[in-house]
């Protein structure tokens, strides 16, 4: 009797200890998967900024607003060397980290291109009009 | 910046100076801003003159296939796949670092570069290439050191002269008529993050058949893809 009491207890302890023991292991995968999924969208974020600003400063300065547009829309490209060895998760968010800040910063110094591009055709404008003001002047 | 300029230079260094199929084991530690160490291992098959495929054993199951402008990384385990098409050709820095060592001066010269300098410091001897008219502006020179007729270091320079990467190389060992490196270490200087990354190469066996799972990788069907292209 006293056997058997003792193989329910084990039994019954064991039992509790998987009750608590699932839900915390899942909610721990759950959570490396998570945390596998942001570390790779702030790596995309981090490595998306360094993409070259100068090169959309330029196409922003030309293009004005159309520039703007296409330094929005394309995406830049990923350097596959990061996403060796990487999980699903990482590797998911590391792409759309990369690409939407990417793109952002794209659009962002394509707008300071089309900003400078406008200020200096209101120089120019005005440089015009002072110097037809001038010859009529005469 | 810098970075897409130094993936840049280094996609143009002759690949196809290596004519025969490669597979390499390899063993891969990267050191960033981030706690720790990232440890990879693996295999890599080489098939000239653009074919690359990687089977990742560590720390996950994961095989890539690098063709030109298309990138495939296929989970068997998980039956998961990306697939990203670029607008410009992938680049591996580590393994062109490690496979442009068949040309010594790297095929710097067929790509435009002009040797400035030479000089000898004690047993190694200092080349310096400056780049031609087109990128002279981008990037800076490329200094290349030689002991014993190998490379033992390249280091690249930005337009303003200063240090933008260096990769050593050491372990020699002879693989067929050629010589490799089974170690290659590089620092690269990225803006305010620095990254240090060595390789270890193991096992190397040129001009061997590849097996067919390699030569003709397809993702299995019922795989769930993920098509990105940028």
């Amino acid at each position: 009797m006293k056997r058997y009491n003792n193989a329910n207890k084990a039994i019954c302890l064991v039992l509790a200890l998987l009750l608590v023991a699932v839900p915390v292991m899942a909610e721990q995968a759950e959570k490396a998967d998570i945390t596998d999924y942001m570390q790779g969208k702030m790596d995309g974020q981090r490595d998306g900024k360094s993409s070259s600003e100068i090169l959309w400063l330029a196409v922003g300065f030309l293009l004005g607003p159309v520039g703007i547009l296409i330094g929005y829309l394309v995406p830049p490209t990923v350097p596959a060397d990061r996403l060796i060895g990487k999980s699903t998760e990482y590797v998911q968010g590391y792409t759309e980290g990369y690409q939407n800040k990417g793109k952002q910063q794209n659009a962002i110094w394509a707008a300071g291109g089309c900003l400078l591009s406008a200020v200096g055709w209101c120089v120019y404008y005005f440089l015009v009009i002072a110097a037809a003001a001038a010859q009529t002047s005469y | 910046m810098a970075s897409i300029v130094l993936c840049l230079v280094l996609s143009q260094i002759l690949i196809a100076e290596i004519k025969d199929n490669l597979i390499v084991n390899f063993s891969r530690l990267l050191t960033n801003k981030k706690p720790g160490v990232d440890s990879v291992k693996g295999t890599i098959f080489y098939q000239p003159p653009n074919d690359i495929l990687i089977y990742v054993t560590e720390p996950v199951n994961q095989h890539l296939k690098f063709n030109d402008k298309t990138l495939v990384i296929y989970y068997p385990d998980e039956k998961k796949a990306f697939r990203i098409q670029a607008r410009v050709p992938f680049v591996l820095p580590f393994f062109q670092a490690f496979i442009s060592l068949t040309n010594k001066n790297l095929g710097l010269a067929e790509m435009g570069y002009t040797l400035s300098q030479s000089e000898k410091r004690g047993d190694t001897l200092i080349t310096r290439w400056v780049p031609p008219a087109r990128i002279k502006k981008a990037v800076g020179p490329i200094i290349i050191g030689m002991v014993n007729d190998q490379v033992g270091f390249m280091e690249m320079q930005n337009s303003k002269g200063r240090t933008i990467g260096r990769v050593s190389y050491s372990d020699y060992s002879k693989i067929g008529n050629i010589m490799l490196p089974m170690r290659v270490s590089a620092v690269r200087y990225l803006g305010k993050d620095t990254t240090y990354e060595t390789v270890y190469y193991s096992n190397p066996r040129l001009n061997v058949k590849l097996p067919d799972e390699v030569v003709n990788f397809q993702i299995p069907k019922g795989t769930e893809i993920k098509e990105v292209s940028w």
